[in-house]
């Protein structure tokens, strides 16, 4: 699969040159990650309180960067309280042998040696103001600091969110910049993650989420999983094959899930998962992509290969008397 | 005065100034080094630095460990065999080895052998090493502490191996160990724990605010840097603040010694430094100094107190002295081409002019001011109290009151031409203007200008400045005209100054000791000191031989502008030293005597691109000295390990090469060596540059190395390199080849003579015999001999009798005496044969009553000539007698004699006849008419009247042998003759004989001159003359031929 993913990369930078810097990015039109303290109930929709994302650096990109997290502390603005904010987040960078390639770091949940790598930034923000609704920066980083992947011929960072102890949830975003103070782009960089929860915001902000996995030639199936999406709306599946797929969405505090076939022309491309919260209310969620074998599928904060668009099959059939 | 110039010219101040008020902040940019992807160092992340005890630079880089000795720079990777590429920190013991923390994969150790170990693989695969520290518990004893970002504090024995394992699982990413204190920044807060008793010193939560960024071991104290911008310094077991920096957006990521002061990184916001001890803050340098990075990762100072920075993805940075202020016109807008400066003593405000503007600097405010706008260009100026001096391109002199800003026209007010003012200049009370057009000389006191110009004997009209001595020089700078000087109002011009080639001065000056120093456009600089120029060229290390301005410092230093730098020379130095780009001049292309020396504390040059500032105060001299390393000795190209300072090698030529470096950071490009090379050189290799020395083909004997350095200022290594290369001589040049070669000759000697004693005794013996045996065939012989020699005196009696008696038969045939003397009474015959019978004859006889004497000299002599004299006298008898009628005619009977010899001798044939003839000479006497008739063949006849000869030559051939037809001719002279007259006839014999003191002929000449002298003596006493005269000349020689002179009075 990585040999595609490698392609696919090459292929988005050649063609579409855009960068992909915040994560969430401006594709899948997510304002908040969140993180809950892990003495939070699961049901406030973070299922494991661990949050883990990949970066991905063009190998010809050898000046520092800088990652950056928006509203870091668990407090003040955006975030989730939960009585009184008694939260700490744990925000750690690797980078280095296994930072990647270690396959529990690939997996959906936080388990045996999923911080491993070098460990490069930590950094614990409690509700301390002085980072909410604020800026905090990691960095800067040398590029060669992260671990050299030849698949995706890149180096990779990960990026674990951790709420080591409350019951709050933080709400925040990152930016990867060439910038300590600014948020500028680096050309040609993507992220990744297994898995990922945020915030839904209400339907009033007219906010249609979407995730795209990756699809690999590997992939018979695809099964996207849910959580506590509190039945607020639904998901919606879209290919180059799948015009409109609805699939099941979660309630309160529980997993849904729905599998899909792979066609053929969807082979190399990436899907859209589509989440459309139809309340007025804010949700925070957590969602997941696994193939016929159970093994999590990535997917890019900027599509593979594009967006999404299903082609129309045209068919004409002439009546011949 | 003053008042009424500026009444005056009021009105042209309102047309021509404009009083600005547009201030900017000038841009200054620092002097660095820069070390990077795009000069010579291929790492982009320097992590930390550290200096070998050899001095060289180690730096920490994500691609491995860099070595750096000011030359060149070595990088140590896994090729190498490191645990990884991505060296994070490193450390080295007192053995030389180092230590090197990496990013993942563990530590290395490079012994001092350069061999590498991998050590914490396993422990540290994933892990950051964030410090390593070396930590001695006695001389040799040590243990090395390696601090990991998630793994705490391993401790390493000398050997590597793990002692212990500070097992906190501890992000430890600030660290150091000093005075037994190893000092640990964590997530978890400060931790000091005493080394030697494992006893926490001092502990405190990093939660609660004081978050450690960074720290430092300094005078017995740990300081501090917190992340909210507060340096703190550990007291009491409490981190008291010492100093907040309240709006300073960065992180203060290392504090280093420096000095009494701490260094603080701030990582993106340059470099800031802290007093301790008086707390006081400023900047060290900050970003606005031009640097082409903000994120420094590292600062170390070196032991040269030089400042290095690691840069975060822009390789590693050397902050050179900042004695060099550069003002660019890319830097500063307002800046364009300045042409001259002057510093303002009393607010030490610098005015500038640059193009048509008047700038004003000032330095504490770091602003510029326009103050004046001119329309035309400003070339130069000159302060005089409170008025600035302002000469321009095309309009004179204007005079500026800085206090009131008034201007005025000088040139209009004295009504001079306007004109291009080159400089002004005061001396004392005279201001001095040099113009294209002569030198005014303006005193300040009585007002009067006095011009020179060609007429007054300026030997130019176009001065572009003046300098005056202490002994009251005035000097010129002028193109085509030389060198010279006005003195007591006269010119004094140097003529034939060796090196002055182009005749261009461009500008002049005198130093403290009355030194003059003269830049010219094409030849360099001059220095005229005790009546002596000294030329000074590229090849005494100026930077170009085209000088645009010269100025001493006041130091023994001197100053001079190139068109791309600058080029100066201490007072200790032989050479200049050029200063460009990477010395921190940026600016260049210097304008004409655009230079200020401001009181010998600063100088001022400027340039088509900006102003540069010289302070002295900031300029310090490096007394560290570099140090020496031998990279290696090539022996014919292979390097070769030199041993206790001594390498030998067997005999033979070989090539060597020897490659060096001296290791210094400031100006590396400076250093210059000195080598030599003893026993095959007597003079130092002085002032090179270069870090080789070659020695071809060297053979045979011992030498000795010797190698100094010296650095930017001047100072030398004190331990130079030396080695002794020794070659050993060849065989035949080693002493045991002599003794041998001696031993030999002795040998060789002895037998010789051993061999030839033998030879000699059996040659001896062998010779006895043979004398014994020759003896004996000599008796025999001896008694063969003696009978012949009997037989030979019997024969040899006959034939001298047999001779004796031809002789008898000859001398029958000569005419007798006393016949002759009855017509010739006065007349002598020295007739003196060679052998017992003669070649040579005479004759006499009368016919036709006249006296026929005939004297000839046959061909040989004895015993032929005898014969051949028997034939002629003969023949001529014949001829006289029944030949020749009347008149007589000598040259008839030679030719008649001539006919019968080759008749009568069978002389017809070229190839059988002989040669035999005889030469003669005749002389017929008619006493009637007293006429002589004279003819001769190959011989003349001496007639001597009243004491003076007269030669008559005969023929040049004889009579006889083959004439092959042709003709012989004969001469007839007709003398006439007086009473008392001598005629002499003779043969060759008398003047060919040898003798004399010389061993030489008698010759003719000489002949006739003893002819001459005696003919007035009676014939008797002539003849006695000519026979002692004979025999003296021959004494003791052998008579080579037949002798006859016949003399006789007439």
């Amino acid at each position: 699969m990585k040999h595609y993913l490698f392609f696919c990369l090459l292929l988005f930078s050649a063609i579409t040159a855009v960068v992909a810097q915040p994560i969430p990015s401006k594709y899948n039109n997510i304002e908040f990650l969140q993180t809950f303290g892990n003495k939070a109930s699961a049901a406030w929709g973070d299922d494991d309180y661990v949050q883990t994302n990949f970066v991905a650096v063009p190998l010809d990109y050898k000046q520092p960067l800088y990652i950056r997290i928006f509203d870091a502390n668990c407090g003040g603005a955006h975030d989730q309280i939960n009585g009184t904010y008694n939260t700490k987040t744990k925000f750690t960078v690797y980078g280095g042998n296994g930072a990647y390639s270690n396959e529990d770091a690939r997996k959906i949940n936080p388990v045996n040696n999923y911080d491993s790598g070098v460990l490069l930034y930590t950094k614990v923000f409690d509700n301390s103001p002085e980072f909410d609704n604020n800026w905090f920066t990691f960095g800067p980083i040398n590029p060669s600091e992260g671990e050299f992947d030849k698949e995706l011929n890149a180096h990779v960072f990960k990026i674990i969110t951790e709420g080591i102890s409350g019951d709050d949830g933080n709400m925040y975003n990152y930016y990867i910049s060439t910038s300590g103070t600014d948020n500028k782009p680096i050309e040609g960089l993507n992220t990744f993650a297994y898995e990922i929860s945020f915030r839904m915001q209400p339907s009033a902000e007219q906010k249609q989420i979407h995730i795209y996995p990756f699809v690999d030639k590997q992939v018979v199936s695809i099964t996207q999983n849910n959580f506590d999406f509190d039945n607020l709306g639904f998901v919606r599946l879209t290919s180059v094959a799948k015009k409109v797929n609805i699939q099941e969405a979660s309630l309160d505090g529980t997993w849904a899930k729905t599998l899909a076939k792979i066609t053929e022309a969807e082979l190399n491309t990436s899907l859209d998962y589509c989440i459309v919260n139809t309340s007025t209310k804010t949700n925070d969620a957590t969602l997941y992509f696994v193939n016929q074998y159970g093994k999590a599928i990535p997917f890019f904060t900027t599509p593979i290969g594009g967006l999404p668009k299903y082609k129309y099959k045209i068919n004409i059939s002439y009546d011949v008397e | 005065m003053w008042n009424n110039i500026y009444i005056v010219n009021y009105v042209y101040i309102t047309i021509l100034s404009v009083l600005a008020t547009v201030s900017t902040t000038t841009a200054q940019l620092v002097n660095i080094k820069q070390f990077n992807t795009e000069t010579v160092l291929n790492q982009r992340y320097v992590y930390h630095f550290s200096q070998l005890p050899n001095r060289s630079i180690v730096m920490s880089t994500n691609e491995g460990l860099v070595l750096y000795d000011g030359n060149k720079f070595i990088n140590y990777s896994t090729k190498n065999g490191l645990a990884n590429d991505f060296a994070t920190c490193h450390v080295t013991d007192k053995q030389g080895n180092t230590w090197v923390g990496h990013y993942q994969n563990g530590v290395s150790l490079i012994n001092n052998k350069g061999i590498a170990t991998k050590l914490l693989a396993t422990e540290l695969a994933s892990t950051k090493v964030s410090g390593i520290y070396v930590h001695y518990t006695s001389a040799i004893s040590y243990t090395v502490y390696v601090c990991t970002m998630g793994k705490g504090v391993y401790l390493l024995n000398n050997l590597g191996q793990v002692v212990k394992h500070n097992s906190t699982e501890s992000v430890i990413f600030n660290c150091e160990i000093n005075n037994h204190q190893l000092f640990t920044a964590s997530e978890l807060g400060i931790t000091i724990t005493n080394v030697i008793n494992n006893k926490t010193i001092y502990t405190t939560d990093s939660i609660t605010g004081n978050e450690v960024t960074a720290s430092c071991y300094m005078k017995g104290s740990w300081y501090v840097a917190l992340k909210n911008n507060t340096i703190c310094k550990l007291q009491n077991n409490a981190l008291k603040p010492i100093y907040h920096y309240p709006n300073l957006e960065a992180k203060l990521v290392q504090l280093v010694p420096f000095n009494n002061q701490l260094l603080i990184n701030t990582f993106n916001n340059g470099v800031l430094t802290l007093d301790i001890t008086t707390h006081l803050a400023s900047n060290y340098y900050t970003n606005y100094y031009g640097l082409n990075t903000t994120l420094i990762q590292s600062v170390f100072v070196d032991d040269e107190n030089s400042v290095w920075l690691g840069s975060y993805g822009s390789g590693a940075i050397q902050l050179l002295q900042q004695q060099f202020t550069n003002y660019t016109t890319t830097t500063t807008t307002q800046l364009t081409s300045i042409n001259a400066i002057v510093k303002n003593e009393t607010d030490k405000t610098v005015f500038i002019a640059s193009n048509t503007t008047l700038l004003k600097y000032n330095e504490d405010i770091n602003t510029l001011k326009n103050k004046l706008e001119l329309n035309d260009k400003i070339t130069c100026l000159a302060q005089q109290n409170d008025t600035l001096w302002i000469g321009t391109e095309n309009k004179g002199v204007y005079l500026y009151r800085i206090a009131t800003h008034l201007l005025s026209s000088f040139n209009t007010l004295y009504q001079l031409p306007l004109q291009q003012v080159n400089a002004i200049k005061q001396y004392g009370k005279q201001m001095y203007i040099a113009t294209n057009n002569g030198l005014h000389v303006y005193n300040l006191y009585s007002k009067h200008i006095k011009t020179f110009t060609t007429k007054e004997g300026l030997l130019h009209n176009n001065i572009y400045t003046i300098c005056i001595d202490k002994l009251g020089r005035i000097w010129f700078a002028a193109h085509g005209a030389g060198i010279f000087y006005l003195k007591d109002k006269e010119f004094v011009v140097f003529k034939d100054v060796e090196g002055l080639n182009l005749f261009n001065i461009n500008s002049i000056t005198a130093d403290d000791n009355n030194t003059l120093w003269i830049a010219t456009e094409g030849d360099g600089v001059f220095k005229y000191e005790r009546n002596k120029f000294t030329n000074y060229r590229t090849a005494n290390g100026l930077l170009s031989n085209y000088c645009y301005g010269i100025t001493t410092d006041g130091k023994g230093g001197v100053w001079v502008m190139n068109k791309n730098g600058l080029s100066y020379k201490k007072s200790n130095q032989k050479y200049f030293t050029t200063l460009q780009t990477n010395d921190g001049v940026l600016v260049n292309n210097f304008n004409l005597n655009a230079l200020l020396n401001y009181k010998n504390e600063e100088l001022f040059f400027g340039g088509e691109n900006g102003m540069v500032h010289y302070s002295f105060t900031k300029s310090k001299l490096l007394f560290t000295p570099p140090t020496l390393q031998l990279y290696n000795v090539l022996i014919n190209g292979v390097p070769t390990a030199i041993t206790n300072n001594n390498l030998q090698l067997p005999y033979d030529k070989y090539d060597v090469v020897i490659n060096y470096n001296a290791t210094t950071f400031l100006h590396h490009e400076k250093v210059r060596y000195r080598y030599m090379l003893k026993g095959l050189e007597t003079k130092w290799n002085e002032n090179s540059s270069g870090t080789s020395s070659n020695y071809p083909h060297l053979t045979d004997g011992t030498y000795t190395y010797e190698l100094y350095a010296t650095n930017v200022d001047g100072i030398e290594t004190v331990v130079p390199i030396t080695f002794t290369l020794i070659i050993d001589k060849p065989f035949y040049k080693k002493w045991w080849t002599y003794v041998l070669l001696a031993l030999m000759i002795v040998i060789a000697t002895q037998l010789f003579i051993k061999y030839k004693l033998k030879k000699l005794t059996d040659e001896r013996i062998k010779l006895k015999a043979l004398i014994e045996k020759r003896t004996g065939q000599l008796r025999n012989e001896k008694n063969n001999l003696e009978t012949a020699k009997q037989q030979l005196e019997i024969i040899n009696n006959d034939m001298t009798d047999s001779i004796n008696y031809a002789k008898l038969i000859q001398d029958a045939i000569l005419p007798k005496s006393d016949k002759i003397k009855q017509t010739f009474p006065n007349y002598f015959v020295f007739y003196a044969p060679r052998d017992i019978v003669s070649g040579d004859f005479y004759f006499h006889t009368r016919k036709f009553n006249k006296t026929i004497f005939i004297v000839g000299d046959c061909t040989g002599h004895g015993v032929p000539g005898g014969f051949m004299s028997m034939i002629s006298n003969t023949l001529i008898n014949k001829i006289i007698n029944d030949i020749i009628q009347e008149p007589i005619n000598p040259a008839e009977i030679i030719t008649e004699l001539q006919h019968n010899i080759v008749k009568e001798l069978n002389q017809q044939d070229a190839e059988t006849s002989s040669r035999d003839g005889l030469d003669l000479v005749i002389c017929i006497i008619d006493d009637t008419t007293h006429e002589l008739h004279i003819s001769g063949a190959g011989r003349p006849v001496y007639h001597v009247s009243n004491g003076i000869l007269t030669e008559y030559k005969g023929s040049a051939f004889g009579v006889g042998g083959y004439d092959a037809g042709v003709k012989k001719e004969y001469p007839h002279y007709v003398v006439n003759y007086t009473i008392g007259d001598f005629v002499y006839m003779c043969s060759d014999g008398y003047a060919d004989q040898f003798g004399g003191a010389a061993k030489r002929k008698f010759m003719s000449k000489q002949l006739k001159a003893l002819f001459e002298t005696n003919a007035h003596l009676p014939a008797a006493q002539q003849q006695q003359i000519i026979k002692d005269t004979f025999y003296n000349w021959k004494n003791t020689l052998q008579q080579i031929d037949d002798v006859i002179v016949l003399g006789l009075g007439l």
